[in-house]
């Protein structure tokens, strides 16, 4: 362990540079050296968590350190700690060094803003709340990153805070995900009172110790928290909009990181969901829900941004369907998988909106692989591991959650199955859009464009390589994240034998499956066998069913809308959820306060006080024991009052 | 109840008490202009000597520290009684704390300067003393005296419709009063009947042993009187009204200092004293402190002028308080404890930011304000941190406490705890809302309003230096609990003792 006392630098690095930054930015550093503070920082992270890795890569072990205490509770106490093994180990690799890459890109993309040290500061900030949430050893930490990390979000999508549509997004981003804080804290709260302990070792080994459907209930409602930080239904809608923050913004939070902690927070908590078939199918449902319908909204959006926001709402909800089904390595792998293809469309959309511009809308862009060839052919790259063709990471991580889910439970898998053809089809449709297809952009733009400097070039093209080869790496991953998630190798003092027996139930149901763990063995199976060829062709089916209606017009869009008039205009409209909403929380509630305080404050109690004031003075003036009348009644009073008092006094003596 | 005393080896209390009293006396006879560093200097000394009294407080046991008595009326069984125990030093502390910052604050009165400052340090002394009494003459001697200077600060120095406030303010709190007065004196009537005693002081009227029926009478009074401080629902509507009327530096102190005076008297009376009554009205208490967080929340939502939402929101946390105190259990306390020091810390910041914009703009109504974070960004900071640990973000000052209150009630009763976390989604609503209609959204913002931004001053010296250790202490309190909660920890078990046999 102690040769592993390093790794608090891994959180701290990048809250220093955020307090440089945040301290000297405007007056000393500027632009660029700010941007500089903030790459180097989150490198330092990004580099020690790497040896990390490597470190538990060779021993398998985990490693708790405890900074410091930071509220005695009773006999328990809170620490500030880090929890390092594989599965930390490997959120905070993908937090870091995807990080990097986007800090990198951000010093490019930012150039020229007027508060350009500002936004290192809080990206640096974000950083470490989000790595403060990956490696606590409690729920208390993970609950200060978790909230931490949606501040950051809240002030980042509000970056452009004099824009009224960016101050909304920010407003309801947070607002949203407080409703899953509140179900997260009374999870914790129950947590506390079941367990009396907050720290995860030991509610791993006291879960068997209290009743099954406390266990159920503090799952579901730390579970809430996850639905609000990962957007999934009902709690999504604040996603889409929060693509109002800058692109890098959207890459790292909205995309690679934040948005996942709830998948890492269901796979931390791995023995606690386990232990639960309930609580397992509720994430299975939620999840696969979420993959479906948001796949149906991604169909119909016009703004470049807003379709990719889509697709991380739905690929996250894969990842929450393989932890429902028991394949939490999977879901893990899904997840640093998704997170670099994911992160790579939104740099290179970034890059597109540099290069045009910031116009938004796909129906005003076209043709630009002409002008920007790099980013049009990492774009590419991105999509295709999206859409899950091989050899890409997608394929690899999301092809195996859909396979498995045909053995388990094939209304699941009709969902997933269905949603990944959807996926294919937006996202080549933006592709071909954006990117191919005629000629629509504006002349005064055309006379601009240009491809991207090299700040913003190579991180594209690094994470595009990593799209490329991390599939397969997949049998690596799994192996590697064993001891984390598999009771079968997970070491005694992890996980007792005894929580080992009740998470099996909820595992159980993933023991039939086999799908092959080795890449080229996936590889093969999938062109072999009836299922991996069906799945196959339905993504190479989207992606055609995009040429055909957007770069060779052979079907017209405008037809299909027409059409399928009823489900455009559902998909179109978000499934009503944000008018709904919108309805009954933001319009509903306010005219609600605004009635309650009229009738409450001001009508009842207000008129009770007053009137009894009037009422007294109108008493004093008849009286006319003086003139200033109020006061005096309560003089008078409290003289009466005393004086009963002390005659009982007296009688007494 | 048995109560150790560990007397003081200088008068340090008695000297905090005096020396403002002392200050404003001199102040009669000196011109204006010594008025504002006289008061600094003064506050400054009574702030040291607090906050090394913090540092000197012996924590690992519960005893009454920098104990001081002398006999007054004897034939009464009056005498001069003070003292701290950890929840009166750290109200102690707060006070001394708020009413330096209100004074740094304040340096750019213009109007009848000598007097404002005389008010404020005659408020200072009343109000140090109420938290540090242990003779119950003396606390309510202190109790009253702080509402002649309150009713003055409002009613000379506020807005348009000050006389109103003020005597809404008065009438309530002095009708409360009345009530408590009527309970103490039927104690120490009832102590007289049954022990042959007479005697004023708290250690006293704490072992009376009353029976149950008389426990709920004495326990009724003294709550109203508490309540309509706290002030909890329904006896909540001269606050909003003081605060929007009172001057800034008053409604930093109305807020940071006065308002603790009725969750001080629950938690130092009620509890200890009526402890059958306090379990008795547990669901009424918590009821009550429910509708305060809900209720309230969507009242501050409904508010145009910004420091009525300040001021409901100041309501809204207090619910906290009322329910980690009723919650009978060590996490409830130390959560309202907490949760009081957290209060004064951000309520007086969001305080200070209200007036900082209304120097600015003239206006405190949001319909006036708007996209001012740009043109201000060392404000727009200090506002955004008081507002998230207003809103109970971990890291800062308000999670430590609501957190603690929430677990304490979670378990007493898990039910109320589920409906006061309602507080973290509608409490994020109206401090944003508040935020973002004041700073944010330029676009939607008359031109002629952006440009006044745009010409206008970031902080002062005086603003930055009054603001600076409330965000500085905001952090303290968020990063490193420990240190409070162990201050505060035996405290709590020993003003339990009657509840978890501590």
């Amino acid at each position: 362990m102690e040769n592993l006392s390093y790794l608090w630098i891994v959180p701290f690095a990048p809250l220093i540079a955020a307090i440089i930054t945040g301290l000297l930015g405007y007056k000393l550093l500027r632009e660029p050296l700010s941007g500089i503070v903030a790459v180097i920082g989150v490198a330092i992270a990004a580099v020690a968590s790497v040896s990390g890795f490597i470190h538990v890569m060779q021993t398998g072990g985990h490693y708790d350190l405890k900074l410091f205490t930071w509220m005695p509770l009773g006999n328990y106490e809170i620490s500030v700690s880090i929890l390092w093994d594989p599965l930390s180990a490997l959120m905070s690799c993908v937090v870091t060094v995807i990080s990097t890459f986007i800090f990198i890109f951000a010093t490019g993309y930012m150039r020229g803003d007027e508060s350009y040290p500002r936004f290192f500061t809080y990206l640096s900030m974000f950083v470490f709340m989000m790595l403060m949430l990956t490696l606590s050893d409690n729920l208390v930490q993970l609950f200060f990153g978790w909230e931490g990390v949606g501040l950051m979000s809240y002030l980042l999508i509000g970056y452009f805070h004099f824009k009224k549509s960016a101050a909304n997004a920010a407003f309801e981003s947070f607002i949203v995900n407080r409703v899953g804080d509140w179900s997260f804290l009374i999870g914790i709260l129950l947590a506390f009172v079941t367990f009396g302990t907050l720290d995860y070792l030991d509610i791993f080994a006291k879960i068997p110790e209290a009743e099954g459907f406390v266990i159920t209930l503090i799952a579901l409602l730390l579970f809430g928290g996850a639905v609000g930080k990962s957007a999934q239904i009902p709690l999504h809608i604040w996603l889409p909009n929060a693509m109002e923050g800058p692109t890098p913004v959207s890459a790292l939070i909205h995309a690679a990181t934040m948005v996942a902690a709830g998948v890492y927070m269901v796979a931390r908590l791995m023995p606690l969901f386990a232990s639960s078939s309930v609580a397992l199918d509720v994430v299975l449902y939620i999840g696969t829900a979420s993959a479906f319908v948001a796949a149906t909204m991604g169909l119909v959006q016009n703004d470049i941004k807003r379709i990719i926001a889509y697709s991380t709402m739905s690929q996250l909800g894969y990842m929450f369907a393989a932890e429902g089904l028991g394949l939490f390595g999977d879901g893990m792998f899904h997840l640093a998988s998704h997170a670099t293809f994911k992160a790579l469309l939104f740099l290179a959309a970034g890059s597109v909106l540099i290069g045009i511009h910031h116009i938004l809308d796909v129906w005003k862009m076209g043709q630009l692989r002409k002008y920007m060839p790099i980013t049009a052919a990492t774009f590419l790259v991105g999509a295709l591991a999206l859409a899950g063709i091989p050899p890409f990471a997608g394929f690899f991580s999301k092809d195996p959650i859909i396979e498995a889910a045909f053995h388990i439970n094939w209304v699941v898998w009709a969902l997933l199955w269905a949603g990944a053809g959807l996926t294919a089809f937006y996202i080549f449709r933006l592709y071909f859009l954006a990117f191919e297809n005629g000629d629509r952009l504006d002349p005064h733009v055309k006379s601009h464009v240009h491809e991207s400097p090299p700040n913003m070039t190579v991180p594209l093209i690094v994470l595009a390589t990593g799209a490329v080869v991390l599939g397969f790496f997949r049998e690596f991953f799994l192996n590697f994240l064993r001891p984390s998630l598999d009771p079968r190798v997970m070491s005694e003092d992890f996980v007792p034998e005894k929580t080992k027996i009740l998470m099996e139930e909820g595992l159980s149901r993933a023991h039939h499956v086999h799908v092959p763990e080795d890449a080229v063995h996936f590889l093969i199976e999938s062109l072999t066998s009836p299922l991996g060829i069906l799945a196959l062709l339905t993504a190479l089916g989207g992606i055609f069913f995009a040429y055909i209606v957007y770069q060779k017009k052979v079907i017209s869009y405008e037809w299909l809308g027409e059409t399928f008039k009823p489900l455009y205009k559902l998909f179109y409209n978000r499934w009503y959820f944000d008018n709904i909403y919108y309805a009954i929380f933001v319009y509903g509630y306010y005219k609600f306060s605004v009635f309650l305080w009229k009738l409450g404050d001001r009508f009842i109690i207000d008129g009770i006080v007053d009137g009894s004031a009037k009422v007294s003075l109108a008493a004093g003036g008849a009286l006319r024991l003086t003139q200033s009348g109020r006061i005096a009644a309560y003089v008078l009073q409290m003289s009466i009052g005393i004086l009963v008092f002390l005659s009982i006094f007296l009688i007494v003596k | 109840m048995e109560f150790q005393f560990e007397p003081a080896s200088f008068p340090w209390l008695t000297v905090s008490i005096v020396l403002p009293l002392i200050a404003a006396g001199i102040l009669f006879f000196l011109s204006e202009r010594f008025a504002k560093p006289i008061s600094i200097v003064i506050s400054a000394i009574v702030f040291v000597i607090s906050t090394w009294m913090l540092f000197a407080y012996d924590y690992s046991h519960y005893a009454i520290q920098f104990y001081e008595k002398y006999n007054w009326i004897p034939q009464f069984g009056v005498s001069y009684e003070v003292g701290v125990d950890a929840l009166s030093l750290t109200m102690f502390w707060l006070t001394a704390l708020s009413f330096l910052i209100s004074f740094i604050w304040s340096v750019n009165i213009k109007k009848r300067v000598k007097e404002y400052f005389i008010a404020f340090l005659v408020l200072e002394a009343a109000c140090i003393g109420v938290f540090v009494a242990w003779d119950m003459v003396w606390f309510y001697i202190f109790w009253e005296a702080m509402l002649i200077p309150m009713f003055l600060i409002i009613g000379v120095w506020g807005y348009a419709e000050r006389i109103y406030a003020a005597t809404k303010f008065f009438i309530y709190t002095f009708f409360g009063s009345l009530f408590l007065l009527l309970g103490v004196v039927g104690m120490y009537v009832y102590q007289y009947f049954h022990t042959g005693k007479l005697s004023t002081s708290y250690f006293d009227l704490a072992n009376l042993g009353l029976p149950f029926n008389l426990e709920i009478i004495f326990f009724l009074l003294l709550a109203l009187g508490f309540a309509i401080k706290v002030p909890m629902w329904p006896f909540h509507t001269w606050l909003p009204a003081a605060h929007v009327q009172a001057p800034t530096a008053g409604s930093v102190i109305l807020a940071a200092v006065l308002l603790k005076m009725g969750t001080y008297g629950f938690v130092r009376f009620s509890l200890p004293w009526f402890p059958e009554a306090s379990k008795y009205f547990i669901p009424v208490m918590f009821t009550l402190g429910v509708i305060a967080i809900i209720y309230t929340a969507a009242m501050a939502l409904a508010q145009q002028h910004i420091k009525r939402i300040i001021a409901y929101s100041s309501v809204s946390h207090m619910g906290f308080v009322t329910l980690g105190t009723f919650a009978l259990n060590v996490e409830g306390m130390n959560g309202a404890i907490i949760t009081m020091i957290s209060h004064g810390l951000t309520s007086a910041a969001l305080f200070l930011a209200a007036g900082w914009i209304y120097e600015r703009s003239h206006s405190y109504m949001l319909k006036d304000l708007g996209g001012m974070a740009k043109y201000v960004p060392v404000f727009a900071t200090f506002f955004m941190i008081s507002a998230m640990a207003s809103v109970g973000l971990p890291g800062l000052s308000g999670f430590v406490g609501e957190f603690l209150a929430l677990l304490g009630t979670f378990k007493t009763n898990v039910w109320f705890a589920v409906l006061a976390g309602i507080a973290l989604v509608v409490g994020a609503g109206y401090t944003l809302r508040l935020y973002h209609k004041t700073m944010f959204m330029e676009e939607l913002v008359d031109s002629k309003i952006i440009h006044k931004w745009r010409n206008t001053r970031d902080m002062t010296a005086s603003e930055f230096l009054s603001f600076l250790p409330l965000i500085i202490l905001m952090f303290v309190i968020g990063v490193y609990p420990k240190w409070w909660v162990d201050l505060i920890n035996t405290t709590s078990l020993s003003i339990l003792s009657k509840f978890i046999g501590g």
